[in-house]
């Protein structure tokens, strides 16, 4: 019996500390608010080889962004709008598929030069699946097969070979970018297709245009919430680009 | 013996109060759970109902978001520099603002939703935990999102969003920093009057 209360009596005790042990302290608002997470996503970034990026350039990338901006504003956003008021949904879903499979010349190789192999396997098979069961892209029946997109652009493969991101560079129309990222959309521009085909670079254009359109007309919701919930627009593009830039890093 | 029972059952009962409090996962879930019975509620549908509808989304999320908790991370650094009373209408003003935005754009966010996955959670040093998930929506995209999460009186309350990689409390100090550095802390204020969506809620 006395074995039984001193159990009973440790039990209580412990049970009557636990609580008192998990409840939170008074909250301090001395001191900048601890974070354990961003300590570890910092931490993390450091460990990893090559420099992080910067913005030695923002004076400049400034200016650029204003124009981006403006020509989104003023151009790109009234013309998808419009474009997207006639055009329903789903179609402008399939033209972004179709769009999107025609750059499989960019996926595919990319892959390859990062030496996955698997990848561009993956990608092959999608483009052949898509390109014939899928009406030349406007669908995507390979997903159903469990074959997923496999990214890759030429930017991923100049850094898979170690060069480095260089400094933060805002390109126009194409936004956030690096300037290594600026050599990579170059080498994926030389993968386009279009490039090759015998037409007047006016089509070319237009059809580069149509595409900007179509892709922009899909997301305005999400460009204009951006523009929104943002006070200082181009440092949370910026910071954003980082943040996901560390995580591929 | 039986003079204890009264106190094992006072003492079971305190107990069984700190057990209620659940899993951050599960706080998580259940908020989200909650909010997704809102907008599929069919007594809610329809623009005649969206302020009845915004009013209970927005109840639902100030069970979970430490707004307050929040907008001090957001302001970093320069937390230490306030004083108390520029402190104070900081995490108001701020927090309104982050309540405004964030509060009405859920529902657009959910009306792509396919399906949630939740990966399970992390706790650190016992009062901080990281809860992952991945949103598919209905055109078959992946999108990661962790929910960061701090212990308080009221249970696991979140203080940041990790959407793809990117955190808003990081994405919103960095934008602190930017501004404060070309205008001051004045000119943020300023900055985030201007740009309050609407007059304060109730």
């Amino acid at each position: 019996m006395k074995m039984r209360s001193a159990l009973l009596l440790l039990w209580l005790a412990a049970a009557a500390a636990a609580p008192a042990q998990t409840a939170p302290p008074a909250p301090a608002d001395e001191g900048e608010f601890r974070d354990p997470f961003a300590a570890e996503d910092e931490t993390a970034a450091r460990a990893k080889p090559g420099p992080a990026v910067s913005d030695p350039l923002e004076k400049f990338n400034r200016g650029v962004y204003r124009f981006n901006d403006k020509l989104y504003c003023w151009l790109l956003r009234p013309v998808a709008k419009g474009y997207g008021f006639i055009a329903p949904q789903p179609v402008r879903e399939s033209v972004d598929r179709l769009f999107e499979n025609v750059k499989y010349p960019v996926r595919g190789v990319n892959n390859l030069l990062q030496g996955r192999v698997k990848g561009a396997g993956i990608e092959t098979w999608r483009f052949v699946i898509n390109t014939t069961v899928g009406v030349g892209g406007l669908f995507d029946p390979a997903a159903h097969f469990d074959l997923k997109k496999q990214e890759a652009d030429f930017d991923r493969t100049l850094a898979f070979y170690g060069l480095p991101s260089g400094a933060y560079l805002m390109l126009p129309v194409l936004g956030p970018s690096t300037v290594r990222g600026a050599a990579g959309a170059a080498g994926d521009m030389a993968l386009s297709p279009a490039l090759y085909l015998d037409w007047p670079w006016g089509a070319a254009a237009g059809v580069s245009g149509g595409r900007m359109v179509n892709a922009a007309s899909l997301r305005l919701e999400e460009i204009d919430s951006l523009r929104a919930a943002t006070l200082d627009p181009y440092a949370a593009l910026r910071s954003a680009y980082f943040q996901s830039r560390e995580q591929a890093r | 013996m039986k003079t204890w029972l009264p106190i094992v059952l006072a003492l079971l009962m305190a107990g069984g109060a700190a057990l209620r409090a659940q899993s951050p996962q599960a706080e998580v879930k259940s908020t989200t759970e909650g909010i997704l019975a809102l907008l599929k509620d069919p007594n809610l549908q329809g623009d005649g109902q969206k302020t009845a509808r915004q009013q209970l989304v927005r109840a639902q999320m100030d069970k979970r978001f430490a707004w307050e908790q929040s907008a001090r991370a957001c302001l970093g650094r320069h937390w230490t520099q306030r004083t108390a009373a520029e402190r104070a209408e900081f995490v108001k003003i701020f927090s309104d603002y982050l309540k405004e935005t964030y509060s009405d754009k859920i529902a657009t966010y959910y009306n792509d939703l396919d399906k949630i996955n939740y990966q399970g959670e992390k706790i650190l040093e016992g009062d901080f935990a990281s809860v992952k998930l991945t949103i598919t929506t209905k055109t078959k995209v992946d999108h990661p999102v962790e929910y960061r999460m701090q212990k308080s009186a009221s249970g696991w309350m979140v203080y940041d969003v990790v959407i793809e990689g990117v955190s808003l409390v990081k994405n919103y100090r960095d934008q602190f920093d930017a501004i404060i550095a070309k205008s001051g802390y004045d000119g943020l204020i300023r900055e985030i009057k201007a740009k309050r969506p609407a007059a304060p809620m109730p």
